[in-house]
């Protein structure tokens, strides 16, 4: 009788929590309109997918290794709870961990959180191992007394916490109460035979940022310049149409979010996933996965967003107005554009590098004409791979933990106010630019300077159609739409040049 | 990065000025890129000017010559047109057609065969 109890304890469901069953929904949410409405299908279904793996009590996919823990800060070590071959047990379901007091904010919820952790009695399944204090610490700090370990400690309200983030036998303890430690030095050795997960080791393709990049090659060798280099202008409609990002940048600082969160939120707005992803996991590795999720919904939902915001800030005759047809390009301008652009964007904005350089590199395999097989391996195979492991990586990040909270309500609302804002500073800077050119823009192409290629130029290649059936709008609109790309991708190099600080 | 966000916090107008700065830079460096855009463009026009100026004219000319010889054709307009389109997309060079005739043999219909058989072949 006791072995079949053991063996029921043994399966999932008694680790199943509320916030798992509410991620289903979501789950279900995002399968249904990418599989019955076929909303960006390709990215949904693997987020979704990886979501659902995220919220079951899942066993060998994002285990991490047991390996050395190391010091987030320089400061004192005031407390240790690890002992020379003790084993540790991590709760079944990964549980959020608080690494900073900060971010936990007051009093209570400190006195709490220790409580909880003593009210463990089996003394290996505690994984607060170490906490240390930093070295300066501010005026606003509280000293709160909690009881850890058994004994009575004063811990401030800025204290790190170190938790074990794998099961695991200690091996070695480097450094105990009083011991000065310096940021990244080794703290306590963990050993076991498991090396860790699946994913842990996939989504090394987004910590370690490589996978944007890579995605970034098949998009530079599935995009034609051509309309671009043919009408250069159109290259100001893709730098208008950053402006979303800017002002999301604004609107979230006030709203309490940190400059490097705003920052990566605010990147929702150029509608670029990839560039999103690069520059959340940057700047606020927190919060890549709302921002993911964002940005490829938003991304999806481009044909709902922009049309009623087009329709309102243009007239019916400015719908109808008909472009000079692109002259030919040849390829040895195509060419001598991906250089230039290479070196230009590379020695402006340095952080942008892995993007612009891994995207002139995919369009020049494209048009020289001799690396075909290249190209089509980086349109096809390559970026679709990438794109599995990507999408399933960010899916993995949506635990319900991290996901239900009212940031990720905020990030939503600030990613689609930050989308609306940059397909209207699209449409008015085409026609600002109308007011002083005789060869006039149809502001229709201005809403696709948000870079959603090419769902965004054929939003208004549609549009367009809807005012002059005869209108061809798209190879116009295509324009705007990769100079986005570019123009992203150099928002997100200047916010890494000015926000990270060398802070990650 | 505790200290960098607290100091942020205390003075607002730094980050007011990063939103400026940063939307300016952007566009300026963009407007630049469209200007050496534009020169490549006049350069290339220039040297490349035979094919590159005449290739816009290309498409006007044979359109309207193309009915008359083929009025007599049972083709329809809608065949006329697209035949013209995918003879221009691969000559490019400015060019007449002169008659439009049915072929009798079953050549295309074996290539496209062909191709697709090639398709499939595992390389």
């Amino acid at each position: 009788m006791n072995q079949i109890l053991d063996l029921i304890s043994n399966t999932g469901f008694f680790h199943l929590d509320w916030r798992m069953l509410v991620m289903w929904g979501v789950v279900g949410v995002l399968l249904y309109l990418a599989v019955k409405h076929n909303f960006e299908p390709l990215l949904l279904v693997p987020i979704a997918f990886g979501a659902l793996l995220a919220n079951l009590p899942t066993e060998g996919i994002i285990n991490k290794p047991a390996g050395k823990l190391l010091s987030p800060t320089d400061g004192t070590v005031i407390a240790v709870n690890v002992d020379l071959r003790q084993n540790v047990i991590l709760p079944k379901v990964p549980k959020e961990r608080v690494s900073h007091l900060t971010k936990l904010g007051d009093v209570n919820s400190i006195s709490t959180l220790f409580a909880e952790e003593a009210a463990i009695e089996n003394a290996e399944e505690q994984t607060l191992l170490y906490i240390i204090r930093p070295d300066s610490l501010s005026e606003g700090a509280e000293m709160v007394s909690v009881e850890f370990n058994g004994e009575p400690l004063e811990v401030s309200t800025e204290d790190y916490l170190v938790w074990a983030d794998a099961n695991g036998r200690v091996s070695r303890v480097f450094l105990a109460v009083g011991d000065d430690v310096n940021k990244g030095e080794p703290l306590v050795e963990l050993h076991h035979e498991h090396m860790g997960g699946l994913y842990h080791y996939i989504q090394m393709g987004i910590l370690l940022e490589l996978f944007p990049p890579l995605i970034f090659l098949g998009v530079g060798a599935l995009t034609d310049f051509g309309p671009l280099i043919a009408n250069p202008r159109m290259l100001l409609l893709g730098a208008a149409a950053q402006f979303g990002v800017f002002a999301t940048f604004f609107g979230a600082t006030l709203m309490g979010f940190s400059q490097q969160a705003a920052g990566a939120i605010g990147i929702i707005g150029g509608a670029d996933g990839p560039t999103s992803i690069f520059l959340a996991n940057a700047l606020a590795p927190d919060l890549l996965a709302p921002i993911a999720v964002a940005a490829y919904s938003y991304m999806a939902l481009v044909p709902v967003i922009q049309p009623p915001i087009m329709r309102a800030l243009t007239t019916d005759k400015e719908r109808k107005i008909r472009m000079r047809s692109l002259r030919k390009v040849s390829k040895l301008e195509k060419l001598v554009f991906a250089l230039i652009v290479t070196v230009f964007c590379i020695l402006l904005v340095p952080p942008a590098s892995p993007l612009i350089g891994m995207l002139m590199l995919g369009n020049f395999l494209r048009e020289c004409g001799v690396t075909e097989r290249l190209s089509k391996a980086a349109q096809n195979e390559l970026i679709n791979i990438i794109t599995i492991f990507l999408g399933t990586s960010v899916g993995i990040t949506m635990t319900g933990e991290r996901f239900i909270k009212a940031e990720t309500l905020m990030i939503l609302g600030l990613g689609v106010v930050a989308f609306g804002i940059s397909t209207a500073a699209g449409i008015l800077m085409a026609k600002g630019m109308n007011l002083c050119s005789k060869n006039k823009i149809n502001p229709l192409i201005g809403s696709a300077g948000v870079s959603a290629v090419p769902m965004a130029a054929r939003v208004s290649q549609v549009e367009g159609a809807k005012a002059d059936p005869n209108n061809f709008l798209l190879m116009h609109a295509m324009g705007p739409n990769v100079a986005g790309v570019i123009g992203t991708a150099l928002v997100a190099g200047y916010f890494i040049l000015l926000l990270s600080g060398g802070g990650h | 990065m505790l200290s960098a966000s607290i100091t942020i916090a205390a003075s607002e107008g730094v980050s007011n000025l990063t939103v400026f700065l940063g939307f300016v830079f952007v566009i300026a460096v963009l407007a630049f890129l469209a200007g050496i855009t534009q020169v490549l463009g006049f350069i290339f026009a220039r040297t490349g000017g035979a094919t590159a100026a005449k290739a816009p004219a290309a498409p006007a000319k044979p359109i309207p010559a193309k009915p008359a010889p083929v009025a007599g054709s049972e083709e329809s307009p809608e065949l006329v047109a697209i035949i013209a389109a995918a003879v221009h997309a691969t000559l490019g060079e400015p060019h007449r057609i002169l008659s439009i005739k049915r072929s009798s043999d079953r050549t295309w219909a074996a290539e496209g065969r062909r191709e697709i058989f090639r398709s499939h072949k595992v390389r």
